[in-house]
């Protein structure tokens, strides 16, 4: 008997000591590191100003330190003028990308909209058909505001059919190219000499990688990788001088030759390195992006990620350049960059639309605004007079971005299915970099899923 | 006095009796009731049955939230039917049920087995295996993205020590699902204490005469602890199913909401979702959400018919 007790006592000691082991491992074994925000005292909700004429609501999607800039920025428009108060409700969007934001969508069908609400510049299309936003055009055209105010890409993404529905306040210049130099050196490369074109991203990568068994320890590029699998495909897709969608005819175009061509690089890329889902570069914690780990030798990265490894691994030797190419299809380094960001609209059924119009317009469009939002938040304007510019242009981490911002053309296919077009790419892409299709088939699929899904839309909106 | 007219006689008897045995204090206090109730039952009828219904008429039309629903009969159910991605969420959910379910009793029931032993530091035990199931779902799945990363996560290391190189986990089509399935049974605290209660609820005079039978630990419990606890198996086997059904959290937090890679853990519950909030087909998403109701009322059935009557309840 007592044998028997001593034996059971043990097991289930063994088994309470695997648990608690377990939980020290999680604790000890991951680093949650570097990159943690700093502590701020700012809240992601904020009550209006006391004692003003008009209060209007602004939905913001972003919690941490974005989202405390959001309020801080509404604080500096109170400041700025007597009459109008801003409550700040932290709405947050889920999915990659934001693509979902429950809280709004279920604001506007219970009638009760905010004011402002923010969106991803291409779904607007689908917004403006399903009847949530509100046309902008006048008073873009009372402000004095035009073509010229904004760059490019910006100007295209924030009109649809001839009308402008958007303040884009956020330009995220996607992206600027950065190399580890460190790495470079390891590999027997010359650390201050970037690849130009893609055919000289293989032929770096080829000594760059290395592998522990089957497992990938450090790698030259994850291409299939720049921020998911959608925009992993309009980056390099771009960067082969591929088309996404063709405005004219209305049909979005995922098959275009050297889309196929971008998916099909991607993919052999893949393959030389033992497979997708044998890269173990990612970093120990969720903070950082991988590139940080030092194990990546090249990587497009986004603003918030290149700033958090410049100050939390402040011994990393990055450069910075243009994305690379692939003739004949692009001409010249940075072919392939798009910018993205953030917008912010007026909700059809808002109840301020004056007052939230002037919060748009400062934040978005003036030079006291821009200035306002690039202080709390941080993000580059979309309006190209903005004086701020200069800061940004002389600013040590910013500076790529900055070149980024008025070099680029592309934008995502603004197109009144994008979020289903989005998902259908990372779905489809996904199973080609896995092996389970070919690049020709997945981006086939694509076309036919979305064309088939857009027509429906289209009959549904028209009913 | 035909005989036809006697039951209803009868009956009448009955009525007149039970209005007369009411008295006023006990309609007060049946009146009182209703109203003490009448938030539960009115935030029941209108935020549960009222959405419930619905969504049954929504399945039928077009609805997208934003504008006014167009009437489509049953096509959105046949849209169903050729939409592949239905189908392979359809089978990713059953993948998952077939595996996590029976897995999940199988540990609970191990753990039970173990709690129930007479050992010192008892209540501390209990404690411990009980806590994954009181973190609240998006922290432990966030925890869990650590634990399965491929390079410093603990299931990683822990396969390097015996020479096994893990996979990338949530990165790869193979195990992408089985990581999911892994995450649910460190959660399997809940059933842990049902079961264990079920244990503590077998008579232990039933267990001494069998040992004086000579029947061994196995013997006991395959004769003995497990008729009495099958109808809290039973209970989890249906809560399992119909839960499995409505997985969403972790997949959802660990794959970022893309059911992803390859789509090889897109759920039912995470496509519905996908359509509701992010494609604006709420009339379609309604169909998922009533056909899924359908598949889970039929298995539900099946369970009963084929398990039910294998159930003892105590001699009841």
């Amino acid at each position: 008997m007592p044998a028997a007790r001593i034996s059971r006592r043990r097991a289930i000691q063994a088994l309470g000591g695997l648990g608690l082991g377990a939980m020290g491992l999680l604790n000890g074994g991951c680093t949650f590191t570097k990159g943690t925000p700093p502590i701020t005292d700012v809240g992601l909700d904020k009550k209006p100003a006391p004692g003003r004429k008009t209060n209007i609501e602004v939905y913001s999607v972003w919690g941490g330190t974005v989202g405390a800039g959001m309020v801080k920025l509404a604080a500096l428009f109170e400041k700025a003028q007597p009459d109008i108060g801003v409550r700040v409700v932290y709405a947050p969007a889920g999915m990659g990308g934001g693509a979902v934001q429950q809280k709004l969508f279920t604001a506007i069908a219970g009638d009760n909209p905010p004011d402002v609400g923010q969106l991803v510049p291409a779904q607007a299309p689908q917004w403006v058909e399903l009847g949530i936003m509100t046309d902008l055009t006048d008073r873009y055209r009372a402000a004095g505001l035009g073509k010229d105010d904004f760059f490019a890409p910006i100007w295209d993404g924030i009109q649809y059919k001839d009308r402008v529905w958007q303040m884009q306040w956020d330009a995220d210049p996607n992206f600027p190219f950065f190399w580890n130099k460190q790495l470079f050196e390891d590999s027997g490369l010359d650390p201050d000499k970037p690849p130009r074109t893609l055919d000289e991203v293989d032929e770096y990568s080829a000594k760059i990688l290395k592998k522990s068994g089957a497992n990938v320890t450090k790698i030259g590029m994850i291409p299939w990788d720049s921020y998911g699998y959608s925009n992993s495909l309009f980056t390099w897709g771009f960067g082969f001088g591929a088309e996404f969608y063709d405005q004219e005819r209305e049909e979005v175009t995922p098959d275009h030759e050297y889309s196929v061509k971008a998916l099909e690089w991607i993919v052999k890329y893949a393959r030389s390195v033992g497979g997708a889902d044998r890269v173990t570069v990612t970093p120990p914690g969720l903070q950082l992006h991988p590139f940080s780990t030092g194990n990546i030798g090249m990587s497009p990265l986004v603003a918030p990620n290149y700033r958090d490894i410049k100050t939390n691994v402040k011994d990393m030797k990055i450069g910075a350049t243009l994305l690379p190419f692939e003739p004949p299809g692009a001409k010249a380094p940075g072919a392939g960059a798009w910018i993205g960001g953030w917008g912010m609209f007026i909700p059809a059924t808002a109840r301020h639309k004056d007052e939230a119009w002037e919060f748009m317009r400062w934040a978005g469009a003036t030079d006291e605004g821009t200035k306002a939002q690039w202080d709390t938040i941080g993000f580059p304007p979309g309006y190209r007079k903005a004086s701020v510019l200069s800061e940004i242009r002389d600013d040590p981490v910013m500076a790529p971005f900055y070149d980024v911002l008025t070099t680029a053309t592309n934008i995502r296919p603004p197109v009144p299915v994008a979020d289903f077009y989005f998902t259908q790419l990372d779905e489809q892409i996904s199973n080609a970099v896995l092996g389970l299709s070919t690049p020709l088939q997945a981006l086939r699929t694509v076309k036919k899923n979305v064309m088939g899904e857009w027509d429906r839309f289209r009959k549904e909106v028209q009913a | 006095m035909t005989a036809t007219s006697a039951p209803s006689t009868r009956a009448g008897t009955r009525s007149s009796t039970r209005r007369s045995a009411r008295t006023p204090q006990q309609r007060r206090n049946f009146f009182w009731g209703l109203v003490f109730t009448s938030p539960a039952i009115i935030g029941l009828l209108w935020f549960t049955a009222y959405p419930v219904l619905v969504s049954l008429y929504y399945s039928f039309t077009s609805a997208t939230m934003m504008k006014p629903a167009e009437w489509l009969g049953l096509g959105n159910y046949e849209s169903l039917g050729s939409d592949s991605a239905f189908w392979n969420s359809l089978g990713n959910t059953l993948y998952y049920i077939v595996v996590s379910v029976p897995l999940g009793i199988a540990v609970a029931l191990f753990l039970a087995i173990l709690l129930n032993l007479n050992v010192r530091g008892q209540s501390i035990y209990r404690v411990i295996f009980y806590l994954p199931a009181i973190v609240p779902l998006v922290a432990s799945a966030v925890v869990w993205l650590y634990v399965f990363n491929p390079q410093y996560g603990v299931l990683n290391t822990v396969l390097g020590w015996f020479g096994i190189t893990g996979p990338g986990w949530l990165a790869s089509p193979e195990w992408a699902m089985p990581a999911l399935i892994i995450f649910s049974t460190w959660g399997a605290g809940n059933l842990m204490i049902i079961l264990l209660a079920g244990l503590q609820d077998v008579p232990q005079d039933l267990h001494d005469q069998a040992k004086v039978d000579g029947a061994g630990v196995f013997r006991r419990f395959r004769h003995v602890s497990l008729p009495f606890l099958s109808p809290h198996l039973l209970f989890a086997l249906v809560t399992g199913l119909i839960a499995g059904f409505q997985f969403f959290t972790p997949v959802f937090v660990l794959t970022n909401g893309t059911g992803g890679p390859a789509g090889k853990t897109l759920v039912s519950g995470l496509y519905l979702y996908q359509n509701a909030f992010q494609f604006f087909k709420v009339g379609y998403a309604s169909a998922i959400a009533w056909v899924l109701f359908i598949i889970v009322g039929l298995g539900t059935a099946l369970v009963f018919r084929l398990v039910g009557r294998r159930v003892y309840y105590g001699g009841a």
